[in-house]
C-alpha cells in the first residue's frame, strides 16, 4: 500500500526465512524504497534515491540488558548501521556490500533463528488446534444440523479451513528446513536460507488465505442477519484491538517490567475486546424474526391447522438460510411446534437425520416407524418421549410437535399438503 | 572441563583467544582477529557477541574494566591452557603432515 512518499507492506517471513527477507529490503532499496520501521506486522519504507545496500537481519539475544547498545557498538564498528527493529528482531544495513555479515558462525546463526522459528509454528499450531476443538464443540451440539443453514456457521468452517491448511503447510516447510539445517551442520556445510523455494510457495498460501479469510469476512457481513454483523463486527474488533494494544506495546517496551507490562497489555486487550464484543451482543441481538405476514411466508403454520383467531404473541419464529440449507423454527405457544431443515443436498439431508437419531439415542428417546397415510417416498417417524413426528423427504425435514386433538391421518394429510406437495414452498 | 565442552577450538574462538593475550574490547578483538589472520578470517559481531559471552561463563576469558560502554576483556590461566593445547594439537597435525607429505 503507497500512501505518498511512503510505503507499507504485511510482514509475512518467518525467523529462519531471515535470508529471502534481506534480498527483498536489498531489491526494495534498489527500486528507491528505504526500510524506516518494523512493527512485527507491518514493514514502512520511505522513497528515497536507489540505492545498494545489503541488510542483515538479527536476532539479539539479551535483548533490552545493558549489553544491548554495546552490542549495536560492535555492530556500527563493523559496518553494520541499524535501522529498525520490533524486540530482539534487529534490522541492520550496510553499503558496503562485501562486509561480513553479523554472525558469520553457521551454529550461532541456527540457534538464533530456529527457537522463535520453532516458537512461532508451534503457537500457531497450537492456537489453530485450540480454535478447531472449540469450534467442533460449538458445531457438534445435540439436535439437528441446523449450523448448516447458518452462513457465519459456512463461512467460519471455510476460514478454519482455510487456516488450517495454511497452518500444515507452514509446520510441514518448517521441519523440512528444520531437519535439512541439522544435516548441514552435522556435515559442516552452510545451512540454505537463501533462495529457500518454498518460501515464495509459504507466502503465496498465506497471501491466498488472508484473502479468502476478509473475502469470507465479507460475505458474512453482507449476508445481512443481525448475527453475522455482530461476528463480523466482533473479528474486525479483535483484530484490531489486539494490533492495537499489544503489538503496539510489545514493540515499544523493553528493560525489566516489559514481561508484566505484556502481561497486563494482554489482559486489559481481552478485557476491552469482551466488554466490545459483550456490547456488540446486546446492541445488535435480534434473532427473532416475527414476519406480521407470516401467513403467506410459512406455509405450515398455526392457521394451517386451526381456523381459531391467531395471537401473535404466542409466536415464536426463527429462521436462518445458507449456501447449503435453509432452517425454519415455529412455535406457537404449547400448541405447535415443528422445525424445518431444507436443502438441495442429499448430504446435508443425511447429516440433520442423522443428528437427530443419533441425539434420540443418546438421550433414550424411542423412534418408531409411523405410517401418517401420506406417500411412502416420504419416510415418516415418531418419537415418543417427545411426541413428536418426523417426516423425511429428498430434500426436507421436518420435526413437529402438535397438541391439540387431532388425527395422525389428519396431520399427515397437512403437513404433505402445504409442505412436500407443492414443490416451491420457501 | 573446557576442553571437553569446546572440543576443538574453531578458527574463530582460536583468533579470538589468541587476540585476548592481550586486554581488548569487543571492537578492538573484531580489528585484531582481522589484523593477526592478515585479513582471512573475519569476525561478525553477533559471533564474536555470543563467542564472548560463552568464553566468561567458562571462565576462559575475564572482564577486566568497563568504560562507558565498552567492556574489555583478556584471557585466563584457563584460557591460556586451552590456547596451548590447541596450539600442540595444531602442532602435531602440522608435524605428521610433515612426515606423511614432507618428502612427497
Amino acid at each position: 500500500m503507497v500512501i505518498g512518499k511512503y510505503k507499507i507492506v504485511f510482514y509475512q517471513f518467518l525467523p529462519y526465512e531471515y535470508k529471502t527477507f534481506e534480498n527483498y529490503l536489498s531489491d526494495m532499496a534498489k527500486k528507491g524504497w528505504l526500510l524506516i520501521s518494523f512493527n512485527g506486522l507491518y514493514i514502512k519504507f520511505k522513497k528515497g534515491t536507489p540505492i545498494d545496500l545489503k541488510y542483515n537481519v538479527d536476532i539479539m539475544k539479551g535483548y533490552g540488558s545493558s549489553y544491548e547498545d554495546e552490542y549495536k557498538d560492535y555492530c556500527k564498528a563493523a559496518g553494520w548501521i541499524y535501522i529498525c527493529g520490533s524486540r530482539n528482531f534487529q534490522i541492520y544495513s550496510n553499503s558496503d556490500l562485501t562486509a561480513p555479515a553479523i554472525d558469520t558462525d553457521d551454529k550461532t546463526k541456527f540457534k538464533k533463528v530456529n527457537k522463535p522459528s520453532f516458537i512461532q509454528t508451534t503457537i500457531v499450531t497450537i492456537l489453530l488446534l485450540v480454535l478447531l476443538f472449540v469450534y467442533w464443540g460449538l458445531i457438534n451440539t445435540p439436535g439437528n444440523a441446523m449450523f448448516l443453514a447458518q452462513s457465519t456457521v459456512i463461512f467460519g468452517s471455510f476460514i478454519i479451513f482455510v487456516m488450517a491448511i495454511n497452518s500444515i503447510i507452514s509446520t510441514v516447510l518448517y521441519s523440512i528446513w528444520y531437519i535439512s539445517a541439522k544435516k548441514y551442520l552435522k556435515q559442516d556445510i552452510p545451512i540454505e536460507y537463501a533462495g529457500i523455494p518454498y518460501t515464495k510457495f509459504r507466502i503465496i498460501a498465506t497471501s491466498v488465505t488472508i484473502i479468502l479469510v476478509i473475502l469470507s469476512l465479507i460475505c458474512i457481513a453482507l449476508n445481512g442477519s443481525s448475527t453475522s454483523v455482530r461476528m463480523f463486527f466482533t473479528i474486525l474488533i479483535l483484530i484490531g484491538g489486539f494490533n492495537l494494544i499489544f503489538y503496539q506495546v510489545r514493540s515499544k517496551t523493553k528493560g525489566k517490567y516489559r514481561t508484566k507490562i505484556l502481561i497486563l497489555s494482554f489482559i486489559v486487550g481481552i478485557l476491552f475486546i469482551s466488554c466490545i464484543s459483550g456490547f456488540a451482543s446486546v446492541f445488535f441481538l435480534d434473532n427473532t424474526n416475527i414476519n406480521p405476514n407470516y401467513k403467506n411466508e410459512y406455509p405450515l403454520s398455526i392457521t394451517s391447522f386451526t381456523n381459531k383467531p391467531t395471537n401473535i404473541s404466542n409466536l415464536y419464529i426463527q429462521n436462518s438460510s445458507s449456501p447449503i440449507a435453509k432452517y425454519l423454527f415455529y412455535t406457537y405457544g404449547n400448541t405447535m411446534q415443528y422445525e424445518l431443515f431444507e436443502s438441495p443436498y442429499n448430504w446435508a439431508i443425511k447429516i440433520d437425520v442423522n443428528k437427530i437419531f443419533d441425539t434420540a439415542k443418546k438421550y433414550k428417546q424411542n423412534i418408531i416407524s409411523k405410517n401418517l397415510g401420506i406417500p411412502s417416498d416420504i419416510k415418516t417417524f415418531f418419537n415418543t418421549k417427545l411426541n413428536e413426528y418426523i417426516c423425511i423427504s429428498n430434500d426436507k425435514v421436518l420435526e413437529i410437535h402438535y397438541s391439540d386433538n387431532i388425527s395422525k391421518k389428519e396431520l399427515g394429510q397437512i403437513v404433505y399438503k402445504n409442505l412436500f406437495q407443492n414443490p416451491n414452498i420457501a | 572441563m573446557a576442553r571437553e565442552q569446546l572440543q576443538n577450538l574453531t578458527e574463530p574462538m582460536y583468533y579470538t583467544l589468541l587476540s585476548l593475550t592481550e586486554e581488548r574490547c569487543g571492537v578492538d578483538i573484531m580489528e585484531a582477529v582481522n589484523f593477526i589472520s592478515k585479513g582471512r578470517i573475519k569476525i561478525g559481531p553477533g559471533t564474536l557477541y555470543a563467542l564472548l559471552g560463552r568464553f566468561e561463563k567458562e571462565e576462559i576469558i575475564v572482564e577486566t574494566k568497563v568504560v562507558a560502554r565498552k567492556r574489555s576483556y583478556i584471557i585466563t590461566e584457563k584460557g591460556k591452557n586451552l590456547l596451548k593445547e590447541e596450539f600442540e594439537r595444531l602442532q602435531t597435525l602440522i608435524q605428521d603432515g610433515n612426515d606423511i607429505l614432507g618428502g612427497l
